[in-house]
């Protein structure tokens, strides 16, 4: 994980102090966390991790369904805690993060955007990789 | 004759750290001038604080800029600019003009004595342009904002409807001259310097944090400071054109207050009845509307009066007791009115504002933009970035989102607004 550029992308949006956690994930699999694998959710997730964790998965049936027909975002709150869904276009994945629910929303939304991008521009490039090493 | 040639660059970082993010915004902006520049905007998110300070961004900046290159700016809640839509890192506009002089202005104590500290920042802006002979007046002003007050026991909440809310209020007025804590009285500054500077077009907005209302910074040359107003003086042959547009409509629900404090900050009363009380009953809303998210619904309804002939918002910010606390002021006496926004009325705005202005000839574009349009737009504010984008296409442009703006066109009535828009290019 320590090279991955994507997981270099979400440690940036882990900065914030209102994103509580960040991963690209997509429904049973969290694809890439953060780098730093020990510290990459902040420990006040960790109690409620696991309702989260289990309701991230029922929204993730809902991605999977509409994802192909233009579904660009979801989110829930859950107790204290706002979890918003970026999904990539065309796909089963997301970008997931984890927020108190009284953030300033409207300002990690903008992040949150510009993290999608930076993804999809990094997929983008391994993809051109990939295609001139055949 | 030629014409003299004007550049303007605008450049940004996204580096967390505070001295390599000063040097990469200075560094990316000077790349696009072939000349030194005549002023520097310089704007960043809070971020830097808690990366290095923003003494060593300072420091940064100032490894790469000119010496002596006037220098003013401060900490907003975000920025846009030929590059994207951001809420963290910095950014930069310099230009670059033979026929323009400069200089910058300051006013300590904004809190305290926003009168004194508005004059003392005219003062330098008129003794340092009095020898030039350009015809043109323009100033941009960047004042601090208001600090929501840490109240032990209670923290940094939005609605607090404890019995000691009275005393609470009392306290702020206190607090605000004593520690500048507490409204930024932005006001009384704006309508200091457009007496001051009443030949100047103005444009102007606050500093802020991460819009939790607990802290900013504004810079100064190579100074950080808190509790001022920075000013910009030019004197220029260019020309421009000021407008702002809100996306506000009426909805003909009206309210008069009848009793204010926090230097008119805060209703106290509307039409003789409590006002949170009265607000509710006009709004229809039950008392449980007021909870830590009420910021995020009350953006979509603001209050407003008129100043002359200009709508001056007033987003609700706290709640105090039985009154409705605002950033900036609320007139006594005055018939105020609930105006309604949405989404796509905010977003249309910036297309009418845009629309107004012609294409040929212009330089380079400056935005004050509100932080309540962007917390209520969230990341629908890129299609605001699209527009204004496809706008100002390969032309230098820069926004900031300020936590309240200021127009003054000369002549006219000076405001100090909540969720506009303004645009000013020039040409």
């Amino acid at each position: 994980m320590q090279n991955d550029p994507i997981a270099m992308v979400l440690d940036d949006l882990l900065k914030f102090d209102d994103i509580l956690a960040c991963m690209v994930a997509r429904q049973n699999m969290i694809s890439v966390m953060p780098s730093d694998d020990t510290n990459s959710f902040k420990p006040e997730i960790n109690q409620i991790w696991d309702i989260i964790h289990r309701a991230m998965n029922d929204v993730f049936n809902v991605i999977r369904e509409y994802s192909q027909t233009g579904l660009a975002e979801m989110e829930f709150r859950l107790q204290n805690y706002e979890v918003l869904f970026y999904v990539f276009p065309d796909t089963e994945n997301a970008l997931v993060a984890i927020i108190p629910a009284f953030a300033n929303k409207g300002l990690l939304e903008v992040e949150m955007e510009n993290t999608r991008r930076e993804i999809l521009a990094v997929i983008d490039e391994q993809g051109k990789s990939q295609l001139a090493a055949v | 004759m030629d014409e003299p040639e004007l550049e303007a660059a605008v450049g940004m970082s996204r580096k967390w750290d505070a001295r390599d993010a000063g040097r990469e915004v200075i560094g990316s902006t000077l790349s696009k001038l072939n000349t030194k520049p005549n002023f520097l905007l310089l704007f960043s998110t809070i971020h830097y604080e808690k990366h290095g300070g923003f003494g060593e961004f300072l420091n940064g900046v100032w490894e790469v800029l000119p010496e002596d290159t006037p220098l003013v700016g401060g900490t907003v809640v975000g920025f846009m600019n030929n590059y994207g839509c951001y809420t963290r890192g910095a950014t930069a506009l310099a230009i670059s003009y033979p026929n323009m002089d400069v200089a910058v202005g300051v006013g300590l104590n904004t809190k305290r004595n926003p009168e004194e500290a508005a004059v003392n920042c005219a003062e330098m802006i008129k003794e340092n342009l009095k020898d030039s002979v350009y015809p043109n007046k323009f100033l941009i002003d960047i004042t601090s904002s208001g600090i929501i007050p840490n109240i032990p026991g209670i923290g940094r909440k939005k609605v607090i409807r404890s019995k000691f809310g009275d005393v609470l209020l009392k306290t702020l007025n206190t607090t605000c001259k004593r520690l500048q804590i507490g409204p930024g009285r932005e006001d009384e500054i704006i309508d200091v310097l457009s007496k001051e500077l009443s030949d100047y077009d103005i444009i102007g907005g606050s500093t802020l944090d991460d819009n939790r209302w607990e802290r900013n910074f504004q810079f100064y040359n190579k100074e950080v400071l808190t509790n001022s107003v920075i000013a910009l003086g030019l004197k220029t042959d260019l020309k421009w054109k000021l407008n702002s547009t809100f996306g506000l409509n009426p909805t003909g629900i009206k309210m008069r207050p009848s009793k204010t404090t926090l230097f008119d900050c805060a209703i106290k009363k509307i039409e003789n009845k409590p006002a949170v009380n009265a607000y509710l009953e006009k709004m229809g809303w039950s008392e449980d509307f007021l909870d830590e998210n009420m910021y995020r619904r009350t953006l979509f309804y603001p209050i407003c009066y008129k100043k002359g002939e200009t709508l001056c918002p007033r987003v609700l910010a706290l709640v105090i007791k039985d009154a409705l606390v605002f950033t900036n002021k609320a007139l006594k006496d005055k018939d105020m009115e609930l105006y309604s926004a949405s989404g796509s009325s905010l977003i249309n705005s910036v297309k009418e504002n845009l629309d107004k202005y012609e294409e040929e000839h212009l330089k380079f574009g400056f935005i004050v933009s509100c932080c309540a349009r962007l917390e209520a737009l969230g990341d629908a504010t890129f299609k605001v970035h699209e527009i204004i984008s496809n706008y100002y296409k390969n032309i230098p442009f820069l926004l900031f989102f300020a936590s309240g703006e200021d127009i003054y066109k000369s002549g006219e009535t000076p405001v100090r607004l909540n969720e506009s828009f303004n645009v000013v290019n020039f040409y």
